[in-house]
């Protein structure tokens, strides 16, 4: 009697074990999606870097690192690129700004002056609406809900991530563990060494940040009272590095890119996944890095629905609102050039 | 995009431009920065990490006697 109780425990072991596996294998289902390339668009910007979709106007904002142009537009039907907001100090010009979330319905969107520490909120057509003057230093700010999200404030010691303000750019709050990576320096070169992405889905008052030199992922919810809560985290694979001599920078040991960029809808985060070593200090060698075919895609609880996998390596991605489609930055015999991609059925609303 | 070819010159010189002009607080004059910069980068006191050259971040801070300045790399 024994005997056939424990072949039967066997046997709902193995079955339980094949389950389980199968579970894990069936997890990650990857989509291949097709480029349509957008012919009229050819060498619209500067250099590659974040793009942002202003789904009104049917047209592409970036924030330019190089020349006199602060931002641009780029209109996805003609190819047309124009100046939406000069570099300089007169009027309606700025020193530095970068695009930080867009709303794709109206075209209004935020962007960082960090030459006056401030979040900026601007109209479709470049005009200033709001300038928010941040308390705290920063690299990037976001806005969520009643609160604005931080990154990047050296003067603090506390070894957080994040600087919680509230809606007039008063300090109150920081939060957000950095990973424990065993480098034995100081806050400040930790804040330069995990530098990355937010994204934010209003919404659910929730947002995101990935990083670019770390396998490192974390979403965080903000409450109303200005409570921060973890939902979800990966630190798996945290850079080494070293500072360096007489500034506040980092020096990496054998660099990798891991989230080259990422986007958000309300329902998903979209992360541009490379895991490329930078194998050269060249423009070159670091575009062949960041560049990656291969997209991840969470909801916000941090569940992977999916990973697309594009028939073109790109350099950066936005997405429309409603899931639908995907425009992407890639670079053709290093011409930049943008292409369009339908969006599988299961992620679209 | 071809421009970047020339990277090793342009890098340099846009690094430099952005510590100028991204003084925070506007108390010096921004070619006194500049001139700075460049005389620390002639004389290999500052070292451009990788991270300049490679991503939408800030490459570095400097504090010293002329100001707060963040120096960003490529966006």
């Amino acid at each position: 009697m024994l005997f056939p109780l424990k072949k039967n425990a066997t046997l709902l072991l193995s079955i339980l074990l094949c389950w389980g596996c199968g579970q894990s294998s069936q997890e990650i289902v990857t989509e291949e999606i097709h480029a349509q390339r957008l012919e009229q668009i050819n060498d619209p910007f500067n250099v590659y870097g974040s793009i942002f979709l202003d789904e009104s106007a049917g047209a592409l904002l970036k924030s330019e690192g190089l020349g006199n142009i602060a931002i641009k537009r780029l209109d996805l039907r003609t190819g047309t690129c124009t100046d939406l907001i000069r570099k300089g100090r007169g009027p309606n010009e700025y020193i530095d700004l970068t695009i930080t979330k867009i709303d794709p319905s109206t075209g209004i969107f935020h962007a960082c002056d960090l030459a006056k520490g401030e979040l900026c909120t601007f109209t479709t057509d470049g005009a200033q609406i709001t300038a928010t003057p941040i308390e705290t230093r920063f690299f990037q700010a976001i806005p969520l809900g009643k609160h604005i999200v931080s990154y990047g404030n050296t003067l603090a010691d506390d070894g957080l991530l994040f600087q919680l303000s509230d809606s007039t750019g008063r300090a109150v709050g920081r939060f957000g563990l950095f990973p424990d990576d065993g480098m034995p320096y100081g806050h400040q070169y930790k804040t330069m060494a995990y530098q990355g992405k937010m994204v934010a889905n209003p919404q659910r008052s929730r947002f995101a940040y990935l990083m670019n030199f770390g396998s490192v992922f974390d979403i965080y919810e903000i409450t109303d009272d200005g409570s921060a809560s973890l939902i979800f985290s990966i630190h798996e694979d945290t850079p080494v590095y070293e500072p360096q001599q007489n500034i506040i920078g980092v020096r990496f040991e054998q660099p990798k890119f891991h989230y080259s960029d990422a986007y958000a809808s309300q329902r998903y985060i979209y992360a541009l996944y490379s895991g490329k070593k930078v194998e050269q200090k060249t423009n070159e060698a670091s575009q062949r890095a960041r560049e990656t075919p291969t997209i991840r895609v969470y909801d916000w609880d941090g569940n992977r629905i999916c990973d697309l996998s594009a028939d073109i390596p790109l350099l950066s991605i936005c997405v429309s609102s409603d899931d639908s489609y995907l425009i992407g930055l890639y670079a053709e015999d290093y011409v930049l050039k943008c292409c369009r991609f339908d969006l599988p059925e299961r992620l679209r609303e | 995009m071809k421009k970047l070819f020339f990277f090793a010159v342009i890098s340099a010189a846009a690094t430099i431009t952005t510590a100028t002009s991204l003084s925070y607080f506007n108390k010096i004059e921004s070619s006194d920065l500049l001139n700075a910069n460049v005389e620390a980068l002639a004389h290999d006191e500052i070292d451009v990490g990788e991270i300049c050259i490679y991503a939408d971040v800030i490459c570095y801070e400097l504090n010293d006697d002329l100001g707060h300045a963040l120096i960003k790399g490529y966006k």
